[in-house]
């Protein structure tokens, strides 16, 4: 059974946390070598960026094949300020800023060894929008109409309009693929191709084997264009059961754990191989109302259509202490549908404050009162709803425990509906329930906020916005903020647009959990990304007096 | 004898299409499709999910659905496993090899130790080795199979670091073994999730043996061959043990379901890719074809057991083959 982590305990590992991150300081060298194995859960379904959706295609994915241009740490998606080049070595605005030219930087090379060309861009727009294809990626490149190569380096976007988001489209939604490997398959046979399972990139690492549901292996490309990676072999090692992972943590046999779950925090800290890393998180957990009848989605939910009971039902949850009980010192109270490592994070939006007391006046103000069973009712009708929670997710199952007393404080009625993951999915896409317990990770880019709150999303079937929340006024400040080509301007629509989301309650944010990595002490991380943690793996080393027998297996050995 | 195993395989191919059929609208009735399941982020558009739907047939009528997965399944065609993205033909033979291997070796482990017990004991009847032995299979049988796994990775794999804690093989160094290296890091890696299984069936087989051996020693032909001044070793094990086989073959039918059970957990704990781990992803993700076709495999497996059984029965009692 789960306990909660006492905080007072927590503080010494935090603080040795903080010592063994200061390492990111320490001279990097110049060391190449070693072999870092990666612990995880699932295995790749795709080695394809249009199509591949889960976590594992994503990070692998992110290694063997390039981006035009990468984000800064703000992970700021308005222009190209702070953003650095991958593919392209450079680019330049259009004087009407209606297209962008990229220059293939002219060293880059496919592991294959042919010249990656501008062509190639072309390709893989066209391929990402094909309709054969279907790519989850296509929607959001709707405002790029084409692309044209006046030579072999340089490849110009046209967009339809311009947009504060040009370049984020351009450089970052799309991972570039060679034409010449893939020009001859049917884009609608891609995700069974061979490509698919042994694919050809540009990136810092090259693909060197997949055997399913067991491991992927990775190796360094010694000639990538911009430096060689300095980690020798990557080896994604796949265990679907979380304890056996970090099993092999503490045995040495896995150098790398992406999540360590709060309550396994402390017996890995204190394992003597082992250290902990704290990274930014993109993670973040809510209540969801359900603003729609599921039963009839016609009609409003006969609760949660009112407004004024949801600001009562979240005033009578006290966040902070769901999210000491659940995380204690290693999660923060959600402010809104973001977190902290984003730079549209908000700290100053107005928040409905914890207050039983304003709850209950409200609910009896609003004709619910308490009935004979401590639960209140209105003209016959109990003020009962459920909470749908998946079994998969202690963390969720464990804030549902708690926001049940929290609701029955005030009179109101709430039943844990536990289900599995799939069903959950199916039953949040379909909007059949009441309330949902989500958890989500945000984007990097503000405006996909539209997506899960935006009236569009509310009226398509299907639509992220599951708990059918609508507000115009919302829709046009964050359509407003998108517009905006000033970052300080935009962040100010987009404040607006949160105060005006935390006003209307359509949801009970809750937590934001810290993500904790664990990594073994002999490879030094430099730097992790909350988006991808592995952004930065190129730098990452092994110091040779660290190395152990795994780490020995020289270049020529692997290439044997 | 022909017309009884015939009877049985039309048997056999009745109860698998019942079963699969069962297992395909069952499925479908459940909420949620695999593409709900893997394209699962708000994020991603609906139209994506209308497409991919419409590509593997999901929007057509589920009588629709189930003509056209019959008509691939009599021609061989598991259909395609949108969560692996590869035909559902290849995605099992990756892993039915795996769960045979883990099977095959935990069977005959299984087997041979419960029949070695059972004969132990029968012969130390109502001694303290008898007690004892009695006492440890009745521990064993009545252990739930995934915390009995999960007791043999902590203490050998964590603690003594005995063997490798998961997978099938070491994930660095195998590439780079020799043949008979892969061999040996193989069979390293094999040993806990096969004792695992092992453990829990020759508990069962060790106390069936031992009723059985202790059955037949009552017999009057054993009375008679030890009248006759045969040795107690032999009577044991060419009179009393053969014939108290027949009852421990019929349990060779009901282990094959009880393993393949078993591996399901197993196969989890241990991270064996196997067909008991694709089957529990394959629940999560909703893939119905991967589902469809393993619940298929998993009968015919069963069935071809309690036919192996059925035969093997015939072989060894002539009263059978007459009937």
């Amino acid at each position: 059974m789960r306990t909660p982590l006492a905080a007072s305990s927590l503080l010494p590992l935090l603080a040795v946390i903080a010592c063994q991150h200061g390492d990111r300081a320490r001279t990097q060298g110049g060391e190449y070598g070693g072999t870092m194995v990666i612990a995880v859960a699932g295995d790749a379904d795709a080695l394809l960026p249009p199509i591949t959706v889960n976590a594992t295609s994503y990070e692998v994915d992110g290694l063997v094949f390039e981006n035009l241009a990468r984000p800064g740490a703000t992970l700021d998606p308005i222009g190209d300020q702070g953003w650095t080049g991958e593919l392209a070595d450079s680019w330049k605005w259009g004087r009407d800023s209606l297209t962008i030219g990229f220059h293939i930087d002219t060293a880059a090379r496919w592991h294959d060894g042919v010249p990656v060309r501008s062509s190639d861009v072309k390709f893989t727009i066209d391929l990402y929008k094909n309709p054969r294809v279907g790519s989850y990626v296509a929607p959001l490149l709707a405002n790029i109409d084409s692309v044209s190569t006046p030579d072999s380096s340089i490849a110009v976007f046209w967009f339809k309009k311009r947009y504060p988001g040009q370049f984020y489209d351009a450089a970052y939604q799309m991972r570039i693929l060679p034409r010449h490997a893939l020009a001859g398959t049917d884009p609608a046979q891609l995700q069974s191709s061979l490509f698919a399972r042994h694919p050809i990139g540009s990136g810092p690492y090259h693909f060197v084997s997949w055997v399913p549901r067991q491991t992927i292996e990775l190796q360094a490309d010694t000639s990538y264009h911009r430096g060689r990676p300095r980690l020798e072999r990557l080896i994604w090692s796949i265990a679907p059961e979380y304890n056996a992972s970090v099993v092999r943590m503490l045995a040495g046999d896995a150098d790398f754990l992406e999540f360590v779950n709060p309550v396994d925090i402390q017996r890995v800290g204190h394992a003597p191989n082992v250290k902990l890393v704290p990274y930014p998180s993109m993670a973040y957990g809510y209540l969801l109302f359900n603003e729609r009848d599921p039963h009839d989605l016609s009609r409003p939910n006969a609760l949660f259509a009112d407004r004024s009971l949801r600001r009562a039902l979240t005033m009578a949850i006290d966040r902070r202490r769901v999210t000491k009980s659940v995380f204690d010192s290693l999660g923060s109270v959600a402010y809104g549908p973001y977190t902290r490592a984003l730079p549209y994070f908000d700290s100053t939006v107005a928040e409905l404050p914890f207050s039983p007391d304003s709850a209950r006046r409200v609910l009896d103000a609003l004709g619910w009162h308490i009935g004979a069973d401590g639960i209140r009712v209105k003209n016959g009708t109990p003020l009962r709803f459920s909470m749908l929670v998946p079994t998969s997710s202690a963390v969720r199952m464990q804030t549902a425990v708690m926001l049940q007393a929290m609701f029955q404080d005030v009179g109101v009625k709430a039943d844990i509906e536990s289900a599995d993951i799939g069903t959950v999915r199916q039953r949040s896409q379909s909007r059949q329930f009441q309330t949902l317990i989500e958890a989500m990770q945000s984007d990097g880019n503000p405006s996909t906020i539209l997506q899960n709150w935006g009236i569009d999303a509310a009226k398509a079937k299907d639509g992220g916005n599951a708990g059918s929340y609508e507000n115009p006024q919302f829709d046009a400040l964050v359509d407003t903020a998108i517009a905006q080509f000033d970052p300080a301007r935009a962040k100010s629509y987009y404040f607006r647009a949160y105060n005006v989301l935390n006003d209307d309650a359509p949801a009970i944010w809750l937590w934001e959990p810290a993500t904790v990595a664990a990594v073994q002490k002999r490879i030094h991380p430099v730097d992790m990304r909350a988006d991808e943690w592995f952004a930065n793996i190129s730098q990452w080393y092994i110091p040779s007096a660290e190395r152990i027998q795994r780490d020995q297996i020289r270049l020529a050995e692997a290439q044997r | 004898m022909l017309r009884l195993l015939l009877r049985r395989a039309a048997h056999g191919v009745l109860i698998v299409w019942l079963v699969a059929t069962a297992t395909f609208f069952l499925l479908h009735l459940a909420p949620g499709d695999p593409i709900a399941a893997s394209l699962d982020s708000p994020l991603t558009p609906p139209a994506v999910r209308a497409h991919y739907r419409h590509v593997y047939g999901l929007d057509q009528p589920l009588s629709a659905q189930y003509g056209r997965w019959l008509a691939m399944m009599t021609h061989g065609d598991f259909g395609f496993s949108f969560p692996h993205r590869r035909p559902v033909s290849a995605v099992i033979a990756s892993a039915l090899p795996n769960t045979l291997l883990l099977m095959g070796v935990a069977l005959v482990l299984a087997f041979a130790a419960g029949i070695a017990l059972g004969l132990l004991q029968a012969r130390h009847r109502g001694r303290p080795l008898d007690w004892g032995l009695g006492l440890g299979s009745l521990f064993f049988y009545s252990m739930p199979d995934f915390w009995l796994a999960l007791m043999l990775l902590f203490l050998f794999a964590f603690v003594w670091r005995v063997f490798p804690v998961t997978g099938m093989f070491d994930p660095v160094m195998y590439p780079y073994y020799g043949f008979w290296q892969r061999i040996g890091d193989r069979l390293w890696h094999l040993v806990l999730p096969a004792c695992t299984l092992a453990l829990l069936s020759a508990a069962a087989i060790a106390r069936f043996q031992r009723a059985a051996l202790l059955d037949v020693s009552g017999e009057d032909f054993v009375l008679t061959a030890r009248a006759k001044g045969v040795s107690e070793r032999r009577v044991l094990m060419h009179h009393v043990l053969r014939n108290a086989l027949l009852p421990v073959i019929t349990l060779f039918g009901l282990a094959l379901p009880v393993l393949l059970g078993g591996s399901v957990f197993v196969e989890k704990v241990f991270s064996w890719p196997g067909m008991g781990l694709l089957t529990v992803e394959a629940i999560g993700t909703r893939d119905y074809p991967l589902l469809c076709a393993a619940v298929v495999i998993a009968s015919v497996l069963v069935i071809a057991g309690s036919f192996i059984a059925d035969a093997l029965y015939a072989v060894v009692d002539p009263r059978v083959r007459l009937e």
